[in-house]
């Protein structure tokens, strides 16, 4: 237990470092981390099962699973609206408690960070490799996000062909009287059927 | 412990009481060139993890005040200086004052300037006024204190209400078929490796002994219960070599 929670904590650590170099790279934009200075953020992910804290210092923020007290803001969201990175669905979908200036700040600081993370990557590798592999990555993304469009449409024509062969409402009213109407007059013909039996039963009457 | 017959255990060697702070002064003004490298290559890195988990269990926040004992080159310093911010404040204290040296430039050529102080101090007695920190760690350095319940006194002492102390430090190993590889590591390899890098085999002999003659884990967990604090517990990380301790200050 022990191995994984320092090995959570150095993938923190990593995950701390590269957020800051992008910060870093970003350094010429007109990103303002001046309204979360010194505040703290408690960030819980679904499905991640711990809350993050982030800790905003300068230009730099600090990620961190523990906290001594209690965060400025708490903000709870799913990982997909997170990744959005819009400021309209973020605020619309989170959960948002504590001090709403600061949540709306950090939703509002990360819908501004636009990284140009191909351009970075033209340094090193060059601008051919750089362009072939946001290509490919671009790709990637569209032929997912025209499968989950494929998917969704076949399942709402389906949705729609079944719908069409289920019976309406006032049909299955009728269906339900007729199913009362049906046991009612059974139980007559019970009784009836009962009554008749009891005079077939019934001595003659002596004359 | 022999400190009722005024000797004390430097390494496996006994040595008077007030010989063992000049010995071990003496080891760190050797190593505290080399320090980091060499703890680099003595653990394959993995000090690093130790560390980043202390701070991260410290939950240390903006505004808090930390107290750094033993700080040596300023590793959790500097971890420490980042979180808390220029409303907060470390204090880097070591008895050494070469490592302390070697910490306090290397903060400053981090960019690190602000809100940490230096200062050598002697851990049995601390120039700070009681419930000054709010969080108190000493990595890698109790070991080398000479008294050490006077140690973990006086840093109940300096701690607020509501204050940590964290103590990481090599403890007892878990697993004995572990614990053999492990020794013939520390006492076959380590000082060669001392000798190599650090031109130092007899220090880093030092260092393999103290880790030896260090109270293992149950027994440091008592020592903190009896200086004072109201709850302590610890955690073992790599099958015990390295255990974290924590104490509170209620």
């Amino acid at each position: 237990m022990a191995t994984v929670e320092v090995i959570r904590s150095a993938l923190n650590g990593a995950l701390e470092t590269l957020v800051n170099h992008l910060l870093a790279m970003e350094e010429n934009s007109d990103l303002d981390l001046q309204p979360l200075q010194e505040q703290i953020i408690s960030l819980q992910i679904c499905p991640l099962q711990t809350p993050l804290f982030l800790i905003f210092n300068d230009r730099n923020i600090i990620l961190q699973h523990h906290l001594q007290g209690e965060a400025d803001a708490t903000l709870e969201c799913d990982l997909t609206d997170f990744l959005n990175q819009d400021a309209a669905t973020l605020q619309r979908n989170c959960k948002m408690t504590g001090n709403s200036a600061t949540a709306e700040a950090f939703l509002r600081t990360l819908a501004q960070i636009e990284f140009d993370w191909e351009e970075h990557l033209s340094h090193y590798t060059g601008d051919l490799i750089a362009f072939k592999i946001g290509h490919g990555l671009r790709s990637f993304q569209s032929d997912q996000r025209k499968r989950r469009q494929d998917v969704r449409q076949t399942v709402k024509e389906y949705l729609q062909f079944e719908i069409n062969l289920l019976p309406t409402e006032s049909q299955i009213r009728n269906w339900s009287g007729k199913v009362d109407e049906t046991s009612e007059r059974i139980d007559a013909l019970e009784q009836r059927l009962n009554a008749l039996i009891s005079a077939a039963n019934t001595p003659p009457a002596e004359q | 412990m022999s400190q009722s017959k005024k000797t004390i255990d430097f390494g496996f060697t006994e040595v008077p009481l007030d010989e063992k702070v000049k010995r071990v002064k003496g080891v760190f003004d050797s190593v505290a060139g080399n320090y980091d490298i060499m703890n680099d290559v003595m653990s394959m890195g993995i000090h690093r993890l130790w560390k980043r988990h202390t701070i991260e269990l410290s939950g240390v926040r903006p505004g808090n005040k930390v107290l750094d004992l033993a700080g040596g080159t300023g590793d959790l310093t500097k971890a420490f200086a980042k979180r808390v911010g220029p409303q907060g404040q470390v204090v880097l204290a070591d008895i050494n004052e070469s490592m302390v040296r070697v910490g306090r430039d290397r903060m400053i050529n981090e960019g690190l300037v602000g809100n940490i102080d230096y200062t050598i101090t002697n851990a049995e007695a601390l120039a700070f006024p009681d419930n000054s920190f709010d969080l108190a760690t000493i990595a890698f350095g109790l070991r080398n204190v000479t008294n050490k319940d006077k140690a973990l006194e006086e840093l109940y002492r300096v701690l607020k209400p509501g204050g940590q102390l964290m103590i990481l430090e090599f403890s007892k190993v878990t697993s004995p078929a572990f614990a053999k590889l492990y020794d013939f590591y520390s006492f076959n390899i380590l000082p060669k490796m001392g000798k190599v890098i650090a031109n130092d085999e007899a220090s880093y002999q030092y260092l393999a002994e103290s880790i030896r003659m260090h109270p293992d884990q149950e027994t440091l967990k008592q020592m903190m219960l009896d200086a004072g604090f109201d709850k302590a517990e610890y955690l073992n990380m790599n099958q015990g070599i390295v255990a974290l301790h924590r104490g509170w200050k209620y």
